[in-house]
């Protein structure tokens, strides 16, 4: 601290003493009377890395054919790249640069990953030499020079550093001429050596397939950001050195191969030699990781209709994003485990069944409290209500066991949710949507069976021809008949197949059933004395009713169909004690995940009770009332007025409101008001500015300009 | 000074411009002039004659491309390097012959490393290609160079090769006129001529000229490039054998071979200029087109059209924005009220009148640029549903620009309005307004 005394003005760095690292756990833990907080928090954590890592899995999975194509392609031109300038296939190939478009779709916060993904590939595959550009990075030829020519020098050889250190590779960045002669130097130096056994024993002991030049990577994460000068000098000066360096570019494009042609004139592009790679569309990846982690038993955290239906729309209204879509999820999951106490039990079945035993008479009068508990308490006979609503351990019991029959709803549901997409994707017009997850959005709404979309699909599939009918009934039977069926389920399977047979034999049942409904026709006479209107009614009706075997199966076969999926897909909010396992603040989330900035700052100013909650501020948001700050004051002014606002008029309106509270007993010379008010006023006045409600304009002396339209 | 023959041959159809290169050059010893511009279309072989001249000769001289020296430093140490004989190795660090920042020191270090070298009475060249990004560095290079003999008072010449006129040089003072050279553009039988050169091994030359004469039938009328001629013949020749390949046809069976080529030909017309596929796709592309011709079933259609190639996915809301940002580019502020309030009186006949000519005007003159709450005044009022003002839609605004569907102009703070502009063409947009069922033009002004 000797220098606090010291004569010179300078500002000084004082480091503060280690402050104490802000613990998520202690957030958790905020209540000490929870006892459940901390095995909450233990939950929630294992929860979310267990999804972690799954959606990663997926997400390298997602991308590993195009990835595949893309290492085939960047070794393949390298594979052509030699030293010899006589060689004739060479001089043909050096014309064009190398270059794989990846077209990777808009939703450009999810690219980060991929791209760390690839490049970690080509590293591992191809070669050791790859180097990234990000567009913000390059506002010039200059950076971007610098960036990659760094990246490539720079790069530490992981086989030539443990083989020999005499030849070091590490060059000081800092000092050399960025130029590519300079790289071309290096790379000769490094890889042009008449022989160098020593490196081709290393890199295969390494199991590194790096061929004897390895290629030059050259990453550009987003096409479109850099400024169009800078990438066409870039690709002329790579051009110039293709010679003697084999470069290859990889260009990431968000939109479509036609940027490159609006970046780069036909000069610069005919230097590249393009293959387009279409990266699969974000909707995929979103819907497999709705599969793997919210339509599955495994995982018992779901997220409730509305909460579902929200990132949903965010997705697909907004970003396309993925990534954040994740993000939002685990925002959800946090908020869960964080705000619900009974999420405790929001865990694997045995886990969940260990913890009941384990709390106190607190946690199970939460459990009590919950909404779904009450209406089962009273769905019960009142000998049992009395027992549950006083006897811990009987309740521990029946929790126990609701859980148990959760555990099977959700094992039952999630197949049946499948049978039922399969049954109603192909329909005309998709009356519960063409994707599963629209389909489970609408099971998670209420109950299914009692919807309009519902009664509409099965109402089509009673439409249905007999091939369509077996193909359908087919892929139900494929699907319940694999692995994470449970047993209650076993049986459908044979049913259905039975429908089948039903279906196939049915030429033989035409002829058999075809002679007895004709007998019964016969039989029932029709009445002696009719009018017309009833005779043609009856004869309808009897022509209706006139079904073939086939419709009589049919028929069956969708009643059947609509039994089952009734009775499994019930809503999970009719389940007693839901509310452990689904999360449903909506609001929660849209407030966090899809802010409204406009709408707070305006809100703050129209009604700062709202934020501040100071009773002198309560029911002031219509009236200009003086005891409001002074900027909220000036604001809804400033709503009065049009276009442009008199500055003086402004102050005379704020002085005057100001002077009703002081009761107005003190006259003054209105040409001379007060200093402090004055003053208060500018203030105001410059913090609209800065919120962006009003700037300074040319148009008027003593005016500004309002930048917001619309009145109070 | 003796000229071998080889010369010749290596740069075909450029006898003439060769000959008064080397006039000029004179003997080695020999001042030659000052600087010499030379320019011409891309692909006239202005760098080649240039180098080959110089190679062939053995004369002392230095390539700088202008656009790979992108500082003045980074030129003057270039030439520096290579007239003192430095290479950049990892023995010397990769560091130059001097530092040198600027012209003074340049002419200074630029005489000492000429008195060094052994040929100090020849000529000594500097080639400056692409030397029409000089005029974007400091105003006293491009004077200095041209009176570098001047200066450095050495037997020297600076060669300026650029693909536009001298004319567009003269910025500021102090120039000394060059001795122009202007290289003139490969008729079509010198085009034929060179890219006869191309000859793969496995053919005659007869052979492949024929079939360069095919080729140019079909594409001179559209393209004149050397380079892109020459990459389209290097791309269709697999295809022109193939029926001599499969035993066919032979190689003097012309008509054959031509109606085999020429629907590929045609399609290829398409793609000229685009170079969207490697050689390597455009093969895989042929083949699976053989293929569905040959009736086998493939579903992927070989090469997509137009409309295809631009298509992009976008999120809901974006393609509302797009479509606000491409009404209020291309309508005039005051028709607004006309398309988006409920009971917006008709036009009348007089500003019918007056429309009648500025018809289809603004189509031509290209967007125009609107402020930010003019876009979405437009797309609250497109969208059905109400839709509240959250971060994700101004986020939505800003990547449409960072995707350079949308341009930000002008405004850099970001609370003083910024306006945009929209880049998109009308069968774009269009595209996008049929997904999400809107009419676009039906909102154009232009149209109605």
């Amino acid at each position: 601290m000797s220098t606090a005394g010291s004569v010179s003005k300078a500002c000084f760095v004082f480091k503060s003493k280690q402050k104490k690292v802000a613990n998520p756990e202690d957030y958790f833990c905020h209540d000490t009377s929870d006892s459940t907080a901390q095995t909450r928090h233990r939950a929630f954590h294992t929860l979310w890395d267990e999804l972690n890592t799954e959606i990663q899995i997926l997400q390298s999975d997602l991308n590993t054919r195009i990835f595949d194509d893309l290492i085939q392609f960047t070794q393949n031109a390298s594979s052509k790249f030699t030293f010899d300038p006589d060689d004739s296939t060479h001089q043909r190939v050096a014309y064009e640069i190398p270059t794989a478009a990846l077209v990777t779709g808009v939703n450009m916060p999810d690219h980060d990953v991929m791209f760390a993904n690839l490049i970690s590939l080509v590293r591992e595959k191809v070669s050791l030499y790859v180097a990234v550009l990000k567009s913000n990075d390059c506002p010039n030829v200059k950076s971007v020079m610098v960036k990659s020519i760094t990246q490539l020098m720079g790069n530490k050889d992981m086989m030539d550093d443990s083989i020999d250190d005499g030849d070091n590779t590490t060059v000081n960045i800092k000092k050399i001429n960025c130029t590519m002669s300079t790289l071309a130097a290096w790379y000769a130096d490094k890889f042009n050596k008449p022989s160098s056994p020593k490196k081709k024993r290393s890199s295969s002991g390494e199991g590194i397939e790096t061929s004897r030049c390895p290629p030059l990577v050259i990453v550009l994460e987003d096409l479109e950001g850099f400024p169009p000068h800078v990438l066409q000098d870039f690709v002329l000066i790579c051009s110039n050195h293709l010679t003697d360096l084999p470069i290859v570019l990889i260009l990431g494009i968000a939109t479509a191969v036609t940027a490159v042609h609006r970046v780069l004139p036909h000069s610069v592009s005919s230097l590249l030699c393009i293959e387009r790679f279409q990266a699969p569309p974000s909707t995929n990846y979103l819907t497999q990781v709705i599969n793997k982690v919210l339509m599955t038993p495994r995982h018992p955290f779901k997220l409730d209709a509305k909460v579902f239906q929200l990132l949903l729309d965010i997705f697909l209204y907004h970003d396309f994003s993925v990534l954040n879509f994740i993000r939002g999820l685990q925002f959800g999951l946090m908020d869960h485990f964080y705000s619900n106490p009974v999420s405790c039990l929001c865990c694997p079945l045995e886990d969940s069944l260990e913890t009941v035993k384990t709390l106190n008479h607190q946690n199970l009068e939460e459990m009590r409290k919950t909404a779904s508990f009450r209406k089962y308490v009273e769905s019960q006979p009142s000998k049992d209500q009395i027992l549950l609503l006083t006897d811990d351990k009987h309740l521990k019991k029946v929790v126990a066991d609701l859980l148990y029959s959760m555990d099977n709803y959700h094992r039952c549901f999630f197949p049946m949710l499948d049978c039922l997409h399969c049954l109603v994707k192909k329909l005309p017009k998709h009356p519960l949507g063409k994707q599963v997850r629209e389909v489970y959005c609408e099971c998670l709404k209420g109950n299914i069976s009692e919807t309009e979309a519902y009664k509409d699909a099965f109402s089509l599939l009673k439409a249905m021809s007999k091939d369509e009918m077996t193909i359908l009934l087919h892929q139900c039977i494929d699907r319940l008949a694999q692995e994470d069926v449970p047993e209650e389920l076993k049986s459908i399977p044979n049913n259905l197949r039975e429908f089948v047979n039903r279906f196939e034999n049915l030429e033989d049942l035409t002829q058999t059933v075809g002679d007895t409904t004709g007998d019964d026709e016969n039989t029932e006479a029709l009445p002696k004395k009719t009018d017309m209107h009833t005779l043609r009614k009856t004869l309808l009706e009897r022509k209706k009713k006139k079904l073939t075997v086939y419709e009589v199966i049919r028929t069956d076969t969708v009643e059947y169909l609509n039994e089952i999926c009734s009775k499994y897909l019930a809503c999970p909010r009719s389940q007693p004690l839901h509310e452990i396992f689904y999360y449903d603040s909506a609001s929660e989330i849209r407030r966090h995940i899809n802010g409204a900035p406009r709408t707070a700052i305006q809100t703050a100013l129209s009604n700062p009770y709202f934020y501040l909650q100071n009773p002198s501020l309560q029911g002031e948001s219509n009236s200009v009332s003086p005891a409001l700050p002074d900027v909220c004051i000036i604001y809804k002014l400033h709503l009065e007025c049009g276009r442009l606002i008199n500055m003086y008029d402004w102050l005379q309106a704020f002085i005057t409101l100001i002077h009703t509270r002081e009761g107005a007993e003190e006259e003054e010379d209105p040409k001379q008001p007060d200093k402090k008010l004055q003053a208060r006023f500018i203030r105001a006045v410059s913090e609209l500015q800065f919120l962006g409600f009003i700037k300074p304009t040319k148009r008027k002396t003593d005016h500004v300009a309002r930048l917001t339209w619309g009145g109070c | 000074m003796e000229v071998p023959e080889s010369l010749y041959s290596t740069v075909p159809c450029r006898r003439q411009q060769t000959d008064l290169l080397l006039a000029l050059f004179g003997e080695k010893t020999h001042y030659t002039c000052p600087s010499i511009f030379i320019y011409g279309h891309t692909a006239t072989g202005k760098s080649l004659v240039v180098n080959t001249v110089l190679q062939k000769l053995k004369l002392p001289h230095v390539q700088v491309n202008c656009v790979e020296c992108y500082t003045a430093r980074l030129m003057y140490e270039h030439i520096l390097n290579q007239a003192g004989g430095v290479v950049p190795s990892p023995e010397n660090d990769y560091a130059s012959y001097a530092r040198c920042d600027n012209m003074n020191e340049f002419l200074r270090l630029f005489k000492q490393a000429l008195k060094e070298t052994d040929k100090e009475e020849e000529t000594f060249y500097i080639v400056l290609d692409k030397a029409e990004r000089l005029r974007d560095m400091d105003m006293n290079i491009l004077p200095a160079f041209l009176r570098l003999q001047e200066l450095a008072s050495g037997n020297l010449c600076v060669i300026l090769i650029s693909e536009i006129v001298w004319e567009k040089f003269r910025r500021g003072t102090g120039f000394v006129e060059p001795f122009v050279v202007h290289f003139s553009d490969y008729s079509k039988d010198d085009l034929c001529e060179i890219m006869a050169l191309d000859c793969p091994v496995d053919y005659s030359e007869d052979f492949y000229l024929s079939y360069i004469k095919l080729l140019m039938n079909v594409f001179y009328q559209v393209c004149r490039n050397l380079g892109e001629l020459r990459h389209l013949a290097i791309l269709n020749f697999p295809k022109f054998v193939e029926p001599i390949k499969s035993g066919e046809a032979g190689q003097g069976d012309v008509r054959k071979l031509w109606r085999n080529i020429e629907p590929h030909l045609k399609k290829a017309l398409q793609t000229v200029y685009l170079r969207e596929v490697s050689s390597a796709q455009w093969e895989r592309m042929q083949q699976e087109s053989t293929a569905t011709e040959s009736g086998a079933s493939s579903t992927s259609t070989p090469i997509p059209s137009n409309v295809a190639r631009a298509n992009v996915e976008l999120p809901f809301y974006s393609k509302y924005l797009l479509i606000a940002a491409y009404l209020a580019s291309y309508n005039p502020a005051k028709s607004d009220r006309r398309f988006f309030s409920k009971n917006a009186g008709k036009f009348s006949r007089r500003s019918k009148l007056a429309k009648k000519h500025e018809r289809t005007s603004n189509q031509l003159l290209g967007p125009k640029p609107f402020p930010l709450d003019r876009l979405m005044a437009i797309f609250y009022s497109i969208v059905e549903e109400r839709v509240a003002p959250t971060a994700n839609i101004f986020l939505q605004i800003s990547s449409l620009v960072t995707l350079q569907l949308l341009a930000q102009i002008a405004s850099d703070d970001q609370l003083d309005g910024p306006k945009f502009k929209c880049l998109v063409s009308l069968d774009f947009i269009k595209l996008i307004a049929r997904t999400v069922h809107v009419d676009v033009v039906r909102y154009l002004y232009d149209f109605v």
